[in-house]
């Protein structure tokens, strides 16, 4: 299962012009499934890096407008979208000049996946 | 055996198998490997997206892409993507 | 500031025949949208403009027509912006 997982993942990385990786974690930043292009910069699949979105995301909770869904980083030369979907977390890492809305509608790809191993992680933590 | 050369105005064709390689292909755009692939992408961009809501029940059956003096014309059948170069006759203007 | 752009998307999506429209910009995020289009399918109206306009990198960007059964989309871009047309005959 892991495998049709990862091969799903590559296939979306690889049909999204400009997406360099996509990593799935907890929301420690633990990575569970990782697929990444050469060019993807270690540091953005750092635990430390995507742990840093789960407190963010929990501080924008607070604003009062809800839930928060997805985040967008913009850097000189990499974008990275977090999406939200705890208990995990996925990260997409793309260059900057990559379509950032088709970024944004990958979320809905890789809900299927997510769901399948949240499963998992759930069992996991449980026993 | 596939009568694509008959189309009115056709100025060439390409018959691409469901992953993309091509079958046969003739005219303009004998031996266009390259634009098969471009228009692959195009439609793994279109499928993978819903452009319409999912209650309209509605799926796109055929794909122009037309410019000043020529066009061309995606449709899928018989599990091969059909793509056609045709001459480009303006058509009546749509009243709005 | 976006007031004349919502304006002219007043306008297409309240001509006959129309059911709706999306605005996206070059980085395939929505700029306006009105009817039943979906702000979500932003993205892959701007890559498939983009995509299509590969095929033929010398000339000018082709105007992109998706056909089904009960409804049309058109397609095109200029200017690095995207505009989707919807269009179903129900509402002609």
């Amino acid at each position: 299962m892991a495998d049709e997982m990862k091969k799903h993942l590559t296939d979306l990385m690889n049909s999204t012009d400009d997406v360099l990786g996509i990593v799935i974690t907890d929301r420690d930043g633990v990575p569970i499934m990782k697929v990444a292009s050469e060019e993807t910069p270690d540091l953005a699949l750092r635990p430390t890096f995507i742990s840093t979105f789960s407190m963010a995301t929990d501080q924008a909770g607070k604003l009062g407008m809800g839930k928060n869904k997805k985040m967008i980083c913009m850097y000189g030369n990499y974008q990275v979208v977090h999406f939200n979907l705890l208990p995990l977390v996925v990260t997409v890492i793309a260059s900057s000049h990559a379509n950032t809305g088709l970024v944004m509608s990958l979320d809905k790809d890789i809900a299927p996946v997510v769901s399948q191993l949240a499963q998992v992680v759930d069992i996991a933590s449980m026993s | 055996m596939h009568g694509i050369g008959r189309i009115p105005d056709e100025v060439g064709h390409l018959i691409l198998s469901e992953d993309g390689a091509v079958i046969a292909s003739g005219g303009e755009l004998e031996n266009a490997e390259q634009m098969g692939g471009t228009v692959m992408g195009i439609l793994t961009c279109i499928t993978k997206a819903q452009l319409w809501p999912a209650d309209s029940g509605d799926a796109f059956k055929k794909i122009s892409i037309t410019y000043s003096d020529h066009s061309y014309v995606i449709c899928l059948s018989n599990k091969n993507i059909h793509i056609v170069k045709r001459k480009f006759i303006p058509h009546e203007p749509v009243k709005v | 500031m976006e007031k004349p752009l919502d304006k002219c998307l007043d306008e297409i999506s309240h001509s006959a025949g129309v059911s709706g429209v999306l605005c996206a910009d070059s980085q395939g995020l929505c700029l306006g949208v009105r009817g039943k289009a979906s702000a979500s399918s932003s993205g892959t109206i701007a890559a498939l403009a983009e995509r299509a306009a590969m095929l033929e990198p010398g000339s000018q960007d082709p105007l992109i027509l998706l056909e089904g059964d009960n409804s049309q989309c058109l397609v095109h871009h200029n200017n690095s912006i995207t505009l989707a047309v919807y269009k179903s005959p129900e509402t002609s």
